[in-house]
């Protein structure tokens, strides 16, 4: 498939921190791509980089085959992007707000008049339209900034924990929205929700520390875990440190780690899990549960310090 | 349900677009401030004149009715005031107080196209108060003005007004509180109504310091202004010299824009 983002050893420092270091990606025309990372791993400088919102130091970024840095006007009138801050204009109403950012990506007036009140239709503002943004709720702020984002409909869309502050209605709806899309746009979205990550990414990349640590489908990144299964034994009382001392000595245990009553550990051997059950039969052991690896332990053991 | 419109900035999609649509935008805030505007129009021009005028014509003697001499100090600091407040606040406030910078740099909008569109809204509503102004002293003070001269006050008092539009734009990128906002537009108001001849004729200040003053276009403009109401010999060399500081600051504000403005 033919690529419409692409990233090649983007670098950035600011006031001597790392924000990006030798970053590389792709995401391909007509597909959903998510980068999930902590807090100050560098998600939203990767998405204002692209919107040139901030200038890379080293490396090269295209977007739909144009370089951002030379060509950069072209690329944000494809582009729509909405962050994770509260931007919107707040000396004018909601429906200026929406009509002046279409014709500022080059709508005609009517065009931009109309494309609003679309917006505000799908995702139930239109009682909002002639109202204030500083009136509104957070909730509906963000869904005006969605709106905004999508009211030039461009072929790029880049949104920055575009769920985060909305109510569970709300939330299906932006992603009801972005789901339809998605057929015949390119969606870049940064995230902490691994639920959504796991439901709408066609690919996933894991970011940390200004670098990815892994890419690929959902399918892939879990395979590369090759067959980790999570186990959580509860007990009536915390383990005593005899019981861990004697759970570490197991060979293949990995992360063993107590919360409050409960023991969770990872491991690929059925065999090492049986040990470590027959063991805590010893200590009032109450439940089991095993769950295949998911996106968000792969996500914990990536980045801190490993699984391994 | 559909999405209408084109998809990217089309060809011939130009700068003059784009700023259209900012003057727009700031059109629609004025609209909404209609009836401040309104009063800041009125009430600067006369507060000027019954605090500074009146006062002074009874301890400054001239060859001429003094307020009929003051009227162009009235114009020029009232509209240049305006310009360099509108400027600084709408510069300040895009720049520091909201993420309206953020909002705009994301669209295909070019660090100029922002500047222009601030430079222009900000002369346009100094070159008002200055017509406003102008019709107020004229009432005031029993004045008559015939077209010509009101003509070639517009031709002097513009290039000073854009003058502080941009300087106002360019200082709106660096001023972050409000105690410094405060203290610059005090500074301007001093240097405007009493530095430079607006209400206190040079020949009251040191020597030396009129030799330098003299010099500077805006004195040359508020003099010519003041030689336009008395059919005296007026001078153009203060709208040339200005217009050249003009094109320089505005380059100056742009450069700057690419320092400042995409981290």
């Amino acid at each position: 498939m033919e690529a419409s983002i692409t990233l090649k050893a983007i670098g950035k420092t600011f006031r001597n921190n790392t924000l990006l270091a030798d970053l590389s990606f792709g995401v391909e025309k007509g597909s959903t791509f998510v980068i999930l990372g902590e807090n100050g791993s560098g998600k939203s400088v990767v998405l204002k980089l692209l919107v040139g919102l901030i200038e890379k130091d080293v490396g090269m970024a295209y977007i739909h085959g144009k370089d951002i840095s030379t060509r950069g006007d072209k690329i944000r009138s494809i582009t729509g992007y909405m962050p994770q801050t509260i931007d919107l204009d707040d000396e004018l109403t909601v429906l200026e707000n929406l009509e002046i950012f279409g014709q500022l990506h080059g709508l005609s007036a009517r065009d931009a008049h109309t494309n609003a009140l679309d917006w505000a239709e799908r995702l139930n503002f239109g009682n909002n339209l002639q109202r204030m943004p500083q009136d509104l709720s957070h909730g509906n702020k963000r869904l005006v900034q969605f709106a905004r984002a999508l009211v030039h409909d461009p072929q790029v869309i880049i949104l920055d924990e575009p769920t985060k502050g909305l109510d569970p209605h709300s939330r299906t709806k932006v992603w009801d929205i972005l789901d339809k899309l998605h057929q015949h746009k390119t969606i870049l979205f940064a995230s902490q929700n691994f639920a959504e990550a796991e439901r709408y990414a066609d690919r996933i990349a894991i970011l940390h520390h200004g670098n990815i640590k892994m890419d690929g489908t959902l399918e892939r990144l879990i395979e590369t875990t090759h067959g980790l299964t999570r186990y959580r034994l509860s007990f009536s009382q915390p383990p005593t440190d005899e019981f861990m001392e004697k759970l570490k000595a197991f060979p293949r245990i990995l992360r063993p780690q107590v919360k409050g009553t409960e023991l969770e550990f990872y491991s690929r051997e059925r065999k090492q899990f049986f040990n470590a059950l027959e063991l805590a039969l010893k200590y009032e052991l109450v439940d089991i549960d095993t769950s295949i690896c998911r996106l968000q332990d792969l996500f914990v053991g990536l980045t801190d310090g490993g699984l391994e | 349900m559909s999405i209408t419109g084109s998809l990217c900035r089309p060809n011939g999609w130009g700068s003059r677009v784009v700023v259209k649509v900012l003057l727009y935008r700031d059109w629609l805030n004025i609209k909404k401030h209609g009836m401040s505007l309104l009063l800041i129009f009125t009430m600067l021009p006369m507060l000027l004149h019954l605090f500074l005028s009146i006062p002074l014509s009874n301890i400054i003697s001239l060859d001429i009715r003094y307020l009929n001499w003051a009227a162009p100090g009235i114009w020029v600091t009232a509209s240049g005031l305006l310009a360099f407040c509108v400027a600084i606040l709408r510069m300040k406030k895009i720049k520091h107080d909201t993420g309206q910078l953020d909002a705009l740099l994301k669209t295909p909008l070019r660090n100029g196209e922002i500047i222009f569109s601030v430079i222009i809204i900000a002369t346009l509503l100094g070159f008002i108060q200055a017509l406003v102004a102008i019709a107020l002293t004229v009432l005031l003070n029993n004045e008559y003005l015939g077209m010509g001269q009101i003509l070639l006050i517009i031709l002097q008092v513009l290039p000073l007004i854009n003058f502080y539009a941009i300087l106002g734009t360019l200082l709106g990128i660096f001023i972050k509180d409000g105690i410094t906002l405060v203290s610059v537009i005090l500074l301007m108001f001093l240097v405007l109504a009493l530095s430079i001849g607006s209400f206190l004729p040079l020949a009251n200040f040191p020597t030396n310091y009129v030799d330098v003053v003299s010099m500077f276009p805006l004195t040359t403009i508020i003099n010519s202004c003041q030689m336009i109401i008395q059919n005296g010999a007026i001078t153009y060399i203060g709208i040339f010299l200005t217009f050249l500081i003009n094109i320089f600051l505005v380059l100056l504000t742009i450069a700057v824009t690419y320092k400042t403005f995409r981290k």
